[in-house]
């Protein structure tokens, strides 16, 4: 656990390497080491991450006239969820990138996946940002999720952590999002962002899903507090949506989910703050960003530079 | 006079026994265990969340934490606009007289907060939702010492980790000086406990023993 920690620090900001009890050896010696690389992995890019976004955009071509979502009745949550995959396609804008050399420490390995609906229109963007940790992801002694004969399994296939409990709370936050969206109808700029998050963290806590019930939707963090703080404390910083391992009897956080509307990104600075805030080894920071039609249409329209 | 310090003060005219601490209605009395209600503001001007807040008065950190807490009214915001602020502090009330004011009056010590929160293992000194510092002095509380030191040795021999040093070598420094001296441990506990009920202004609540 505290390799983690300390493979984060090694820029020589640890400041008590000193006062180690015992004469203990400094941690810090120890090589570093990082997880082997994901199924598929692609080699590391790393202007990934800043150029992913745009490239996401550029990439749609939809239109004002494209058809609308498949989801169009807000009530039925589970349509998204219980579609066989046929109908919604991804693009993996960058594989899995493969463990950051050892050399370049602030890289860490992120995934971009581009949801479309049947007609190609873009629905929502997932990023994952990965903590730059040589840790396993769990540390759950419990046996994660696999699957089982005769059981039903949503099938929208977003798969991008290798989580079954992270990819599956992305794809119930997703198809969340799309009712939030529905309901918000079409908008843009700062206040429509507003209403989304609001109605958006008001479904979640009303669904109460396991490793996030009501408590983990717009959590406020401060580093050097282990335990959660109320929002607007000083230095303090509040997620969107906090999800901790129900199979952990630590519960400890695994991902965090940070909303983005309209052209709004999630940017490294805001990556870096949730990472030293909730300060858990392995925690993933994932990008939910929805497209609406007039999102998309705000960037497309901008005047020429 | 702030939006959540005068719904505050207007839910304590429904019960009168609770105090007015800052911005904490707490329940009294207050002898291990802080307990009380208290608002959260969001990013959303007028909306809050309201909390019911349970924490060790010999907590080490020198804000309120919400591990051992609740957001009541279904994790929903509460308005407290000046148009809706009646009504909020109606359904408020219901709420705390429906049962979250016996739930907190319940967890008065700290066997009572080790029972609600320790976990079905709190048998075996083995409490994950309890902070290990936390859990460590409600064990000595409790009159439990080897659990306290297993906590705290525990505690002190994992890594360090930025930000939580300070207390990692606090728990290290206080299992040595238990190892000498067990009333070490409830020296601690005094002295938290001292610098706590003047960081929350909780010395009306104070139960009269702690307060003499």
């Amino acid at each position: 656990m505290g390799n983690s920690a300390v493979s984060r620090d090694r820029a020589g900001q640890f400041p008590f390497l000193d006062s180690l009890p015992f004469g203990a050896q400094p941690p810090l010696s120890a090589p570093p080491h990082f997880p082997p690389p994901m199924p598929n992995s692609q080699p590391p890019n790393p202007a990934a991450f800043a150029l992913l976004q745009p490239a996401g955009l550029t990439s749609e071509g939809s239109d004002q006239s494209a058809p609308q979502s498949p989801l169009q009745d807000p009530s039925d949550l589970h349509q998204l969820l219980q579609s066989n995959g046929s109908g919604d396609a991804e693009d993996q804008l960058a594989g899995r990138h493969s463990a950051a050399p050892a050399t370049d420490p602030d890289e860490s390995p992120s995934t971009t996946r581009v949801v479309r609906d049947s007609t190609g229109r873009a629905l929502a963007i997932i990023h994952v940002q990965r903590a730059p940790s040589n840790e396993p992801l769990f540390k759950s002694d419990a046996t994660p999720d696999g699957l089982r004969t005769g059981a039903k399994y949503a099938q929208i296939n977003n798969a991008v952590t290798g989580n079954p409990v992270i990819d599956r709370t992305t794809d119930m936050l997703l198809a969340v999002l799309q009712q939030s969206i529905i309901a918000m109808g079409s908008g843009s700029g700062p206040l429509f962002g507003t209403r989304v998050h609001v109605d958006f963290a008001k479904r979640v806590k009303q669904l109460d899903l396991p490793g996030i019930g009501q408590k983990g939707v717009e959590q406020g963090f401060r580093l050097n507090l282990v335990d959660f703080v109320r929002y607007g404390m000083d230095g303090s910083i509040r997620t969107d949506v906090t999800l901790r391992d129900p199979k952990d009897p630590y519960q400890r956080s695994i991902a965090v989910y940070d909303l983005k509307t309209g052209n709004a990104v999630l940017k490294p600075g805001r990556v870096k703050e949730i990472l030293d805030n909730v300060n858990t080894p392995g925690l993933l920071v994932i990008e939910l960003q929805h497209r609406t039609g007039d999102a998309i249409d705000r960037t497309r329209s901008a005047p020429p530079r | 006079m702030t939006m959540s310090g005068k719904a505050l003060k207007l839910i304590q005219r429904s019960f009168s026994d609770l105090h007015l601490c800052r911005d904490m209605l707490v329940v009294p009395p207050t002898d291990h265990i802080i307990r009380c209600f208290c608002f959260e503001r969001t990013p959303y001007k007028g909306l809050f969340y309201f909390w019911r807040v349970v924490l060790p008065l010999y907590t080490q950190w020198p804000v309120i934490t919400l591990r051992y807490s609740e957001r009541l009214a279904k994790g929903n915001y509460v308005d407290l606009s000046e148009s809706e602020l009646e009504q909020s502090i109606e359904d408020l009330v219901r709420i705390i007289s429906g049962g979250e004011l016996d739930d907190l009056r319940a967890v008065r010590g700290p066997q009572e907060f080790l029972d609600r929160f320790g976990g079905a293992s709190v048998g075996e000194g083995f409490t994950p939702m309890i902070s290990p510092f936390d859990a460590a002095l409600t064990y000595y509380l409790v009159g439990n010492i080897p659990f306290c030191l297993d906590l705290l040795d525990d505690f002190a021999s994992e890594d360090l980790r930025p930000g939580r040093v300070d207390v990692h070598l606090s728990a290290r420094d206080l299992a040595r000086a238990m190892r000498i001296d067990p009333s070490a441990g409830e020296k601690r506990i005094k002295a938290l406990e001292e610098i706590n009920i003047e960081r929350f202004a909780l010395g009306p609540t104070v139960s009269s023993h702690k307060a003499h």
